[in-house]
């Protein structure tokens, strides 16, 4: 499985994914279409913990502003991660 | 346009340092947060008032982009544009925000109820409502115009709105928000 990076624009925010179990999220959120610029994020995640992770994953988000429609997101994959930990754990 | 109402919002609220009409673009409304952040530093405003600001002014033209292209899809007989102005007292105490955009009568029959609501409720009912609406999952359609709304009235002191009629199926939407730096910015 191959890493996922996505630069840091204006309104998005640089996504680092390494399969050596450290994920990031750094800069602003606020995209003309959310949907579509999480996806890959999102599909990436999921393969992830599906077939390659690491025995530790860290999560590091900083971001400085997300909208409101952004949150919805960030929970979304949240609420992923917690129910993927309970799995795991 | 309407001329005098425009003069009008320059002349009552003092200094006007960003005002835009027009067609918005994403590539555009990052580029006018440059100049917020600027005079955010400029002003020594706390990290407080000037997130909310940004987040005022981010969801309104985010909302404004959004109805613009919805009216742009249905209808050709009006062209979309719309009209942001961040402005503050002369003392600096005061922001303002104003956004001034043309909506189709479904758009403001969806937001219109939000606003009426929203004017009834003091700062904890707010909060309350804001985390139902939330935790519901209603509102989140992902486009403008849903839980914005209850975002923008948690950051700021007050907001008036105004929809004015153009024909059977479009209206003017004008909204101010008002964010006062020692009560609530900081």
């Amino acid at each position: 499985m191959e890493n996922l990076i996505i630069e840091e624009t204006k309104y998005t925010p640089l996504i680092k994914m390494d399969t050596n179990g450290t994920i990031e999220l750094v800069g602003k959120s606020y995209p003309e279409n959310t949907f579509e610029f999480y996806v890959p994020m999102m599909e990436w995640v999921k393969e992830y913990f599906e077939t390659s992770a690491a025995d530790v994953t860290t999560v590091n988000m900083e971001i400085t502003y997300f909208n409101q429609v952004v949150l919805n997101y960030f929970l979304i994959f949240l609420i992923y991660l917690k129910r993927t930990m309970i799995k795991r754990s | 346009m309407d001329i005098s109402k425009i003069q009008s919002m320059v002349e009552d609220d003092g200094i006007v340092f960003i005002s835009y009409g027009g067609f918005l673009t994403q590539s555009l409304i990052s580029s006018m947060t440059e100049a917020l952040e600027h005079e955010a530093t400029l002003n020594g405003l706390g990290l407080g008032a000037s997130n909310n600001i940004f987040t005022i002014f981010i969801e309104l033209t985010q909302n404004m982009m959004n109805y613009s292209k919805s009216i742009k899809e249905s209808c050709s007989d009006i062209v979309p544009g719309g009209l942001i102005v961040v402005s503050k007292s002369l003392d600096g105490n005061t922001y303002y925000v104003h956004s001034r955009n043309i909506i189709s009568i479904e758009d403001k029959i969806k937001i219109e109820p939000k606003l009426q609501e929203i004017e009834t409720l003091d700062g904890d009912q707010l909060k309350k409502r804001y985390r139902e609406l939330r935790r519901s999952g209603a509102n989140t359609h992902g486009k403008g115009g849903g839980i914005g709304f209850y975002e923008i009235a948690k950051k700021c002191n007050k907001i008036d709105y105004e929809f004015t009629k153009i024909n059977e199926s479009r209206y003017f939407f004008y909204l101010k928000t008002t964010i006062n730096l020692n009560k609530k910015g900081e």
